[in-house]
């Protein structure tokens, strides 16, 4: 690792500047969602809108685009339109405290105005999938499948008696044991179940072999996310601000399987490396490493950025940067089918439940050094909200100072950038500089 | 001067839904092993059939929630926090296991809880925790799943009574609990006939005492109110329903019906659709219990919804309810997905509906509840009085 003295002598990164594989990365995104609208709207071709924590993996050796919910809502988010959609949610009736974060996108449909809607809205699916996390999921994929004239897929959600420690340790290659197999037995039944409904529905076949391939690619991508991950981790000061991490990594988790998120990311490693070597840093005056937990503040990810230059402090982790390598992974000798069963069957709880959120965070905060935690506490989410609390005071427990910001992820009306940002201020100047 | 027939059962039926516990306390002095449980969607005929007492095990909005403050987040269900308060607090001490179904992410969520706090706090002792993974998607595969739970909760039952479940306890298990639901079934037509005779607090009471106290008595009971239902008085006031969350005690239905309003029906958790159908006799008594907690037990995620609003406006057609009170919980992030399908149906049989969202458990607010209830009756009865 790179001592302090070091660090203070390198040269300062333009904050504007922009890695080039970020800007891949986006171009990819673009050239994705323009290769869609053009599959799906002029030739008709099929697609699927999915939930973020379902199995795309299905689709992609099918040649079907999968369109995620998480990143169209982000999207809408991103261009401020999210105030819209909420307004029309409680003209439709939705109430205030439901979540917001999956409905956008579906709220989009309700509207039905494509000069309106990012890309000019989303076409019919040929079918809407979704993991029956929480209670509320499957109540938004039947309105939505209804509104479209279309069908939906609900993967039901079995649950382990037990939340065994060290998940992130085990999940690559323990998953048996870690999952249950009578369980995996379950899920794997579910998904041969979809890749029925996927063939009749969209003509096609399922090819096993293409389906190993894109499996050994998730992996081999994951073990480049980890590489990336654990040089920004050892690097003080780190050479890029999480906004960079996160659509570099982002986009290579929407598109796994395929051979360009294996070439991004090591486009992606060797731009981080060059920026080690040549000592290049987001924040040369870097004092403070920060974690930003739980969901992502996508209306305004410039607040990652905003306490560099006043307190040297960066955001150097979240839950996006570093799941594609522990939680993505599923190492497999000759069963590829139940790896994609073991990929999905608790990424909820090993995302927001205790014990297993905050093990990993406390992981991540060791490997990163962080100097402490500043937590999202979602409105109007409340599946994210759960364990925020325990978390918390595990962290804490750990040495690891927090700071929880009740806010919404997605709804920018309800955000006090003032407020936050001076909340965080005198969190970084009493409980870390302090100490 | 002698009571009139019903009269004394219908106050045995109230005491025993007031002190939920006791019947389940003396079991446990005499030496029977009780077995709790959260929700509709554990099969309490395996309990019995194991020769132990089932007891369902609820919050109270009046309870101190201290240790749930510590740990688990604002948003969790009052109820939740309560029945953790007290899990954590001795409360529940007359209980040998605690079976929690993962029909609600609530229920999950405070099973995971639960057993990670008793790290934080080992010098509470807290009762045994079984995860009952069951799933209720209405599908072939989650059958066969659900099948494989049930055998699995009945090997723990088994384990714990000392003794095998026969297949001839668990048929004698289903029949009895069968026959107090098809009582119930005929006691129904006392709130929701026309006219109604007995209150919905009453009617909270009789349906809800069943699960605190031995079913055979709870069926006897029943018989005698069924039996002097013909004398009851009949009821004036507005024909309401409340739906939505779970009422776990009586103080909103005694707030609307003190506002003038006579409730007809409650359609929710523990409400009419607990007992609108019975689990099937004929067949294996295993596959019958899997199809009836997988389909027809009550819960938060019943799927599809569109089945389930079918069900609900046909509750609302045969109790010929005139108005609809929808009533969700404060952190509710689930049945307001299903609120404006159900007001549509409502608006296009032209019933009127009032809508009380995020409203707390510990502490609603009387007097804004009064005052909406209070508007909403005096309009409906303005439109009840034109119609007629």
């Amino acid at each position: 690792m790179s001592t302090d003295a070091e660090a203070r002598r390198r040269p300062p990164r333009d904050p504007s500047e922009r890695l080039a594989s970020t800007q891949r990365a986006n171009e990819h995104q673009r050239e994705w969602f323009q290769d869609f609208r053009r599959a799906v709207m002029e030739q008709s071709a099929p697609y699927v809108i999915a939930d973020a924590v379902s199995p795309h993996e299905i689709f992609h050796t099918m040649d079907i685009p999968v369109l995620s919910i998480a990143w169209y809502s982000a999207v809408i988010a991103a261009k401020q339109l999210s105030p819209y959609y909420f307004d029309l949610m409680d003209r439709l009736g939705y109430h205030d405290g439901l979540p917001r974060y999956g409905s956008l996108p579906f709220m989009t449909t309700l509207d039905n105005n494509p000069e309106r809607a990012p890309y000019g809205g989303l076409p019919k699916p040929m079918l809407i999938l979704d993991r029956l996390r929480g209670d509320y999921v499957q109540r938004i994929a039947e309105q939505w499948a209804r509104a479209f004239g279309t069908g939906s897929f609900v993967l039901d959600c079995t649950s382990p008696v037990m939340l065994q420690r060290d998940w992130f340790k085990r999940a690559q290659h323990d998953w048996e044991a870690l999952y249950g197999a009578d369980r995996l037995d379950f899920q794997v039944k579910q998904l041969e179940a979809l890749v029925r409904t996927a063939e009749t529905l969209s003509r096609r076949t399922f090819d096993m072999v293409e389906f190993t391939r894109q499996m050994h690619r998730v992996n081999r991508a994951g073990e480049l996310a980890a590489q990336a991950r654990d040089l920004i981790a050892r690097t003080v000061p780190a050479p890029v601000p999480l906004t960079e991490q996160l659509n570099n990594v982002m986009a290579a988790t929407w598109s796994r399987g395929s051979q360009w998120a294996i070439d991004h990311l090591q486009f992606y490693n060797d731009e981080l490396k060059g920026l080690v070597d040549r000592g290049v840093a987001a924040c040369p005056d870097e004092r403070v490493r920060l974690l930003w937990l739980n969901n992502g503040l996508w209306f305004n990810t410039k607040f990652y950025r905003a306490f560099e230059r006043s307190h040297g402090a960066v955001f150097v982790w979240t839950m996006y940067t570093n799941f594609f390598s522990d939680g993505y992974r599923k190492y497999f000798d000759h069963d590829p089918m139940r790896a994609l069963a073991a990929r999905h069957i608790n990424m909820n709880e090993q995302l927001h439940l205790p014990p297993w959120m905050a093990d990993w965070i406390i992981e991540q905060a060791r490997d990163f050094g962080a100097h402490g935690a500043v937590m999202l506490n979602p409105v109007g989410d409340r599946m994210s909200a759960f364990g925020v609390r325990l978390a918390s005071r595990a962290l804490e427990r750990a040495g690891i100072p927090v700071l929880e910001l009740t806010a919404s992820m997605v709804d920018a009306r309800l955000w006090d950038d003032a407020e936050m940002t001076e909340r965080v201020a005198d969190f970084i100047e009493q409980r870390i500089w302090r100490r | 001067m002698p009571s009139r027939p019903g009269e004394t059962a219908l106050a045995t039926l109230h005491r025993h839904y007031s002190d939920r516990e006791g019947e389940a306390r003396r079991r446990r002095e005499t030496g029977q092993k009780v077995v709790g449980y959260l929700s509709n969607n554990v099969p309490e005929e395996l309990i019995l059939a194991a020769g132990m007492f089932p007891v369902r095990l609820t919050g109270d909005p009046r309870d101190k929630t201290e240790i749930a403050d510590i740990y688990l987040d604002e948003v969790f269900d009052g109820g939740i926090k309560s029945i953790f308060n007290r899990l954590f607090t001795g409360h529940f001490d007359f209980v040998d296991l605690v079976v929690v179904p993962r029909t609600s992410e609530a229920f999950l969520q405070l099973y995971y809880f639960v057993t990670e706090v008793r790290r934080w706090e080992p010098e509470r002792r807290v009762p045994d925790l079984y995860l009952f993974d069951f799933l209720q998607t209405p599908f072939y595969l989650t059958n066969q799943w659900d099948r494989s739970r049930l055998a699995l909760l009945r090997s723990r039952l088994e384990h714990l009574a000392g003794d095998p479940i026969t297949e001839g306890a668990l048929r004698e298990a289903i029949a009895t609990v069968n026959k107090d639901r098809r009582l119930l079934q005929t006691a129904a037509a006392l709130w929701q006939g026309a006219p109604s005779r007995l209150s919905g607090v009453d009617a909270l009471a009789i349906i809800g005492s069943g699960w605190f106290m031995d079913r055979a008595e709870h069926a006897t009971l029943l018989e005698s109110i069924i039996e002097g239902g013909a004398a009851l008085q009949p009821r004036s006031g507005p024909r309401v329903m409340i739906k939505g969350s779970p009422q776990d005690n009586a103080d909103f239905y005694r707030l609307v019906e003190k506002s003038g309003a006579a409730i007809v029906a409650g359609d929710h958790v523990f409400g009419d659709p607990t007992f609108a159908a019975l689990v099937d006799e004929d067949g294996d008594p295993i596959d019958a219990l899997t199809g009836y907690y997988q389909l027809h037990s009550p819960s938060i995620r019943s799927y599809p919804q569109a089945r389930q609003d079918e069900r609900f406006m046909a509750l609302v057609g045969s109790a010929a309810v005139e108005g609809v009170v929808f009533y969700h919980d404060e952190y509710d992030d689930t049945l307001g997905w299903d609120y404006p399908d159900q007001k549509r149906l409502l608006d296009a049989r032209g019933i009127p509906s009032l809508f009380l969202k995020r409203q707390s458990y510990r502490r609603p607010d009387h007097v804004a509840q009064r005052r909406a209830l209070r508007e909403f009756l005096e309009a409906l009865t303005a439109q009840t009085v034109a119609a007629r």
